[in-house]
């Protein structure tokens, strides 16, 4: 019972914040209405700060909120990929329209593969900070979600890409967040596994 | 981690760093960037891509930097005067998360300057009463010279590219703005 309500309550805010997402998506359009914060999910996004700061030494104040995700992350745990996150609430709301669990397709995505999201978080952290010397692309927006889910709407070639992704998490539970989202393994060092060591600390 | 999965890590990362490290860094710095827009060496990191600005500009003014100029600049906002002018209404500052395009006054707008091609244009080479750019400038800084054409005066133009949108002449404007005297912010720190 109690999972059957926490998995309702999830559902809950994932839709509550892909609306959000939605509504600041619309909202931002000439003019501006000044009281609402329309780049919420950008600034709250911790991997958009760290990049930017590493590549060119400079810490926006802008960005703020992301140290908010941060401690929130360690308070909490990563709830941050299950509840908030509307890429992920897009991809889990379509399965459950979908019904993905009656169509029993569930191909398990090997341990290597997994790996891949591990090589482009720490590509994209050395690649941030060893540009400033080496003076590297930084591809770090190529993989952010919210810069994909904004994007998608504007462009025609990343809404096949869109499409491409939610078809792909048909097959696979969730295969961008495990494979390759590097925000999510962020999101995992920081509320998972770094809150872990914490936590053993404390006791 | 164990260490053979550190070793892993290291040497793709390592990989990853060296082949971008083979792209050359050619910042030929053409782009006419939104106003507000910090140093262009700097523009282009800040820069997330969000599309943001894209999305919120009111005259659609802003476009992507397509993948042929460079991995450098791709994606990155900038203005096609030709296509469509900036209305220098600064919605782009104002939605930028990352401080790439910083919140400024409108009397330090100023992302470019306009030219006249002589050569093209109607009044100079046609003897033509056009005048399309004087009447279209926002800031007035087109005046009539005393030989008759319109001349740009470059210290009160802000490269807004309302003349070079409007210029009549088909195809190639007879007015054409650049990046010249464009004005970044600094972010005040030096590598």
């Amino acid at each position: 019972m109690y999972k059957i309500i926490k998995l309702f309550l999830r559902y809950l805010s994932q839709i509550f914040f892909i609306f959000l997402f939605i509504f600041f998506y619309y909202k931002t359009r000439f003019p501006i209405p000044e009281k609402l914060p329309l780049n919420f999910f950008f600034r709250i996004d911790p991997l958009a700060s760290i990049s930017t700061t590493l590549s060119t030494l400079h810490f926006n104040y802008l960005l703020w909120p992301s140290l908010l995700t941060i401690l929130f992350l360690l308070i909490l745990g990563n709830f941050f990929c299950w509840w908030v996150c509307p890429f992920g609430g897009i991809i889990d709301l379509i399965n459950l329209i979908l019904f993905r669990k009656k169509w029993k397709i569930s191909i398990k995505i090997p341990n290597y593969i997994r790996k891949i999201r591990v090589f482009i978080f720490w590509g994209l952290i050395l690649n941030s900070f060893i540009f400033i010397f080496l003076r590297i692309p930084n591809f770090f927006w190529f993989f952010d979600p919210y810069v994909i889910l904004t994007r998608v709407f504007l462009f025609r070639d990343w809404f096949i890409i869109f499409i491409i992704i939610v078809v792909i998490n048909i097959l696979f539970l969730r295969f961008w967040c495990y494979t390759i989202c590097p925000l999510g393994y962020f999101n995992y060092l920081i509320g998972v596994k770094l809150r872990n060591k914490i936590m053993k600390i404390l006791k | 981690m164990k260490r053979r999965e550190f070793l892993k890590i290291l040497g793709i990362g390592s990989l990853f760093v060296f082949t971008g490290s083979k792209i050359k860094f050619k910042n030929k710095n053409l782009f006419i960037r939104p106003p507000g827009s910090i140093i262009e060496d700097d523009f282009i990191f800040k820069c997330i891509r969000c599309g943001e600005c894209i999305k919120v500009c009111p005259s659609n003014c802003l476009k992507p930097v397509s993948i042929k100029y460079g991995l450098f600049e791709w994606g990155t906002p900038h203005i096609i005067p030709r296509e469509s002018a900036c209305l220098l209404c600064l919605s782009c500052s104002k939605v930028c998360p990352t401080g790439a395009i910083q919140k400024i006054k409108f009397e330090d707008i100023k992302i470019g300057t306009a030219k006249i091609d002589r050569e093209r244009c109607l009044v100079w080479k046609y003897k033509k009463d056009c005048y399309v750019c004087m009447e279209y400038c926002p800031v007035s800084a087109i005046y009539k010279h005393k030989d008759g054409g319109p001349e740009v005066i470059p210290e009160v133009c802000k490269g807004c590219g309302q003349c070079e949108k409007n210029c009549p002449v088909i195809g190639e404007s007879a007015i054409k703005v650049s990046n010249e005297g464009e004005r970044r912010i600094s972010l005040k720190k030096r590598r």
